[in-house]
Formats: structure tokens, C-alpha cells, sequence
């Protein structure tokens, strides 16, 4: 399973890869005089990809309303991943916050963080190296469920645990 | 080759324009009883419409009401070349205004606006806001777009497209740059692009959280959020030098800072009680006071331009309103509480609050007066409009 899902991600990363050159700090142009113009970010736009890597059951840790601390339900898991970290040295994997829908956008962002971190300081307890393991905040940019009711706002509360490749 | 590549780039900006911007029509939903009425006589020579401009404006502005006669006021004008000429008249038909504005670059929508901000001003004593942007993000098919437009929702245009998130638009006071978040490159990092020239600085890229910026009144400082490899803390940016100052510590999330307009202090939400709540810090004492006490969960909050008032996002267990507290009386109003309310901002002269609101499946934009009887929607053809922001007044 957690092969599969490695080789998944192998392609996908490296689709990634090739894509995003150059970030175009610097869009620019179009001075026709109408005040406001489009800047660009040059060719770099990333490519969305439908094949990104999908976290296993394993791989996704649920949160209460507004909390940020690790179900019981989910030390299992995260305690299988550490010790896949631990047995992999060579392995790494990004841990993505993430929040639901509703509330202050950044509010969100941190809140998302502090989930990744809670998941992050569960790994490093259980084993894992801290060299391992990196962390990111989407808050509520990017819900898995758009609905409005109370399970789409449970299922986008969550953290993500994505293996890279290198 | 070197002509290839540019010729590339405008291919692309040119596909990625095409659907950065959404049509979006001002729709008044909720008027009052004490409208002033007015007559507006269509102003000659007009090939332009501008009469309709003005018509639109006033009557959106719930505070006018146009009719066909028996007014408390009457508007007539002309329009010759790039001047438009118009005079006011109150009861009795006593001259109040005989005035000429003049229309720069060919645009007659906004020559219609000037004229309606000097109308709006000469009846009711307030400076009118329809001259002015507003700021916000489009999602639609995946796609990533800051949209300035008029305040109306015309004139839509793309500042920057992109296929990962952008958020947290901020204007600067002189209303000549925006700020904002950008997952571009993967992380969060703020940026600053120049609305004329369509130029941009990256402007912080620490590691984690870079979120939330918010310009000084005198756009030398930017207030930003980093979280630095722990949790979100308020720091400000020296914009000139880039040195940081830390402003709040503690294992609590703090974020969302927003500057008085005097500059002596911020206001910031974080949960160290426990749930997101309003606090202001004194940027000279360094003394944190909390100021909101009304209900589970306030976030997003900023000051009225004249700093008597704060608006937020506002919820007691279900859903989320928006919320203005008056902070001389205490007061508390909640403006709109349809369940899924986010981003409020004021207008510049202080009447008014635009939001993004959840309507049916799509979240668009609305906006509501300061005493919540005024209710505007601005829906959008296509997507999602989030995190509107509303400019400064533009001269």
C-alpha cells in the first residue's frame, strides 16, 4: 500500500518538477493607460495535477472544531508512519494542515498550522527524525469537501501526511 | 527566440485574462423608508450613458430614491467632449451646485461616479464612495485570481492569475499597491504588486506562515503574520529597511492584525482565551486589552476610517455573521448573519461594509450600511469572490 502510493508520488513530483520554473517575481506590462494592468507570473504557473498523491487511510488525521490536538483514534497510524520514517531514513514527507470552509481565512491558516505541528511533534515523540519531515498550512485554500454540511466541514479538518520523492 | 518568449508570455497572460474576472452586476436588496427623492433629468448629449451611471449609483446608495418628479432635489446636465456639466437644485428649485467634471483617459463611468460623489456629498454631507476599487479573489475551474474592479463590479481586472491560492488582499492608503498572500512557490509568502505599472515585490518569504498583511496608515510599515517554525505571531516590517519587530508573544495564535488609523495601535484576533477573540495592542505600552466579548468565536476585525468602530466576523454557535461594535458606546450590531459570512471591510467614508457571503452554493459579495439597514448583493456570473477589500478614496 505504502509503496503504491510512493510510486504514485514519484511521478507526480517529478511532473511537478518539470513544470514549475521560475516563479516570475517580476509579471510586468501592459501600459495601455487604463490604470490597472495584469501582471503576470511568466511561465511558471504550476501544473495542476490530477494525479497528485492522495494520502492512504493512514495518511489523514481528523480534527475537532477549532482543535488541534491528535485524536487517539489516529496515534495507530501515526505511530506506523513513524515507524516507516525510521526504518526509510532516506524518506520524507510534508505534513499539510488544513481546516474547514467556514471563519477567517487566516485565522484558518494558523489554525491549519498548528494541526501539521501537532501531527509533526506526534511523529518526532513516536521516533521519526525532525530532518524527515516538513510542514505546511493550506487553512480553508483547499477543502476536499465543498458542501455545507457538518461532515463536509469534519472531512476538511484534517492533516495530510504526503511523502516526497527526491 | 527572444521574440518567441515574449510572444509566449502574451499568449498566456492573454488565455489566463480571458476568464480572471467576473461579470458582476450591483443589485440594492434592502432599501430604507427615508430615502431622499430625486429627479434626475437625462443629462444631454449623452452617448455614454451617464446618466444611467449616476441613476444606478444614488439609487444604490440607499439613501437616494429616483422619481420622475416632486423631488427634494433635481439633477440636470450635458455632456461636451470629455466635460461633463452638471447643476443641482434643491426644493423650490434653488440652485445648489453648478459644477464641470472632467473625464480622464475616456472614462465615462468614472466621470459619472465623480459627478455622483459631489451629488452624494452636496445632499447629505458625506463623501461619497463611488469613485472607488475594490479588491478581491476569484476561484473558478481551479484558477487563482486578485480582481480589482470598480466598487459597482465594473471594470474587472486581473492584478494576478494563478493556479495555487491567493489570499489576504490589502490595499495601501495612498490606494496604490496591494499585498497579499501567494502560494506560488509552495509555501505562503506576501507579496506587494503596484497597481498602475502591474510590478511586484516578493516581500516575505520566512519559513512557514508569511499571512496577513496589513499597511500602516502611512504605507511605511506593513504588519504581517509569520509563524517561523512555531505558531502564528504579529510582527511589523520596517517596508524600507525590511527589519521585523516582534509585536506579540505566546503560545497562542495571533493574527489578522489591522492598524488604527492613527497608527498607535493594532488590532489582532487570537485565541489565547481559549477561541479566536479581538484584541488591541498598544504599540508604545505594548499593553494588550481584549475588546471582544460578544459571542463564541470574532476574528477579521478592522477600525471605521474614523476609528469610533470595529466590524468582524462574528458567531454565538451557528454560523458566522458579521458584527460592528461601536467602541465609544459599546454597542454591539450584528450586520448580516446568513451562516457563512466572511472578509468584512468599510468603505472609506465609513458608511458601508462589503463581505463575502455564502448564497446558494457560490459565495459572492454583498455589502450592508453601518446601521444594518442598507443591504446590497454583487453577485458574480462565474466562481467563487472571495475576501473582498475595499480601496481608500482614489483621487
Amino acid at each position: 500500500m505504502l509503496k503504491k502510493l510512493l510510486v504514485v508520488g514519484a511521478v507526480a513530483f517529478a511532473l511537478a518538477g518539470c513544470s514549475t520554473t521560475g516563479s516570475g517575481a517580476d509579471g510586468s506590462n501592459g501600459a495601455n493607460g487604463s490604470g490597472i494592468q495584469t501582471s503576470g507570473l511568466g511561465g511558471g504557473y504550476g501544473l495542476t495535477n490530477p494525479n497528485a498523491m492522495v494520502p492512504g487511510a493512514n495518511q489523514r488525521y481528523f480534527f475537532d472544531f477549532n482543535q488541534s490536538v491528535v485524536r487517539d483514534s489516529d496515534l495507530p497510524s501515526i505511530k506506523v508512519q513513524a515507524h516507516y520514517l525510521t526504518s526509510h531514513p532516506s524518506a520524507t514527507a510534508k505534513l499539510e494542515g488544513n481546516t474547514d470552509i467556514r471563519g477567517s481565512r487566516e485565522y484558518n491558516l494558523a489554525l491549519g498550522q498548528r494541526r501539521a505541528d501537532a501531527v509533526h511533534q506526534t511523529l518526532l515523540l513516536d521516533g521519526a527524525s525532525k530532518s524527515q519531515l516538513s510542514t505546511i498550512s493550506y487553512g480553508a485554500e483547499k477543502p476536499i469537501a465543498t458542501g455545507d454540511s457538518e461532515n463536509d466541514y469534519a472531512r476538511n479538518r484534517r492533516v495530510d501526511m504526503v511523502y516526497e520523492t527526491h | 527566440m527572444r521574440k518567441l518568449a515574449k510572444l509566449f508570455l502574451g499568449f498566456v497572460l492573454l488565455t489566463f485574462s480571458l476568464s480572471a474576472f467576473a461579470d458582476m452586476n450591483l443589485t440594492l436588496t434592502q432599501g430604507i423608508s427615508g430615502a431622499i427623492p430625486i429627479v434626475i433629468n437625462n443629462f444631454s448629449n449623452d452617448d455614454q450613458n451617464i446618466t444611467a451611471v449616476i441613476n444606478s449609483d444614488l439609487n444604490n446608495s440607499g439613501r437616494f430614491k429616483t422619481v420622475s418628479s416632486s423631488g427634494d432635489a433635481v439633477l440636470k446636465g450635458s455632456v461636451d467632449g470629455n466635460k461633463i456639466n452638471f447643476q443641482l437644485f434643491g426644493k423650490d428649485n434653488k440652485p445648489l451646485l453648478s459644477q464641470t467634471v472632467t473625464v480622464r483617459r475616456d472614462n465615462f463611468r468614472l466621470g459619472a461616479h465623480n459627478v455622483s460623489d459631489i451629488v452624494y456629498q452636496t445632499l447629505t454631507g458625506i463623501r461619497g464612495i463611488f469613485s472607488t476599487r475594490i479588491a478581491y479573489i476569484l476561484v473558478h475551474n481551479g484558477r487563482y485570481a486578485l480582481d480589482v474592479a470598480d466598487y459597482d463590479g465594473f471594470n474587472p481586472k486581473p492584478i494576478l492569475v494563478s493556479h495555487q491560492p491567493i489570499m489576504s488582499p490589502a490595499w495601501s492608503h495612498d490606494g496604490s499597491k496591494i499585498a497579499y498572500v501567494s502560494f506560488e512557490n509552495g509555501n505562503p509568502e506576501i507579496y506587494m504588486s503596484n497597481i498602475a505599472s502591474g510590478s511586484r515585490t516578493l516581500i516575505s518569504h520566512y519559513k512557514g506562515i508569511n499571512g496577513a498583511p496589513a499597511f500602516s496608515p502611512n504605507d511605511r510599515r506593513l504588519a504581517l503574520v509569520l509563524s517561523r517554525g512555531s505558531v502564528a505571531k504579529i510582527y511589523i516590517m520596517n517596508l524600507a529597511t525590511k527589519a521585523l519587530q516582534q509585536i506579540t508573544t505566546g503560545n497562542a495564535i495571533d493574527t489578522e492584525p489591522s492598524f488604527a488609523p492613527d497608527g498607535q495601535s493594532i488590532l489582532f484576533t487570537s485565541d489565547r482565551g481559549g477561541a479566536p477573540q479581538i484584541y488591541r495592542d498598544d504599540l508604545t505600552s505594548g499593553q494588550v486589552q481584549r475588546m471582544s466579548y460578544n459571542g463564541h468565536y470574532n476574528a477579521r476585525s478592522s477600525f471605521s476610517p474614523d476609528g469610533n468602530q470595529i466590524v468582524m466576523i462574528h458567531s454565538v454557535g451557528e454560523g458566522y455573521g458579521i458584527g460592528l461594535q461601536d467602541l465609544q458606546t459599546g454597542a454591539y450590531l450584528t450586520l448580516d448573519s446568513t451562516g457563512d459570512d466572511q472578509s468584512p471591510s468599510f468603505s472609506p467614508n465609513g458608511q458601508m461594509v462589503i463581505f463575502a457571503k455564502k448564497t446558494g452554493v457560490h459565495r459572492q459579495l454583498a455589502l450592508v450600511s453601518t446601521d444594518g439597514r442598507i443591504k446590497l448583493a454583487l453577485p458574480s456570473d462565474v466562481g467563487e469572490v472571495q475576501e473582498p477589500v475595499w480601496s481608500p478614496f482614489l483621487d
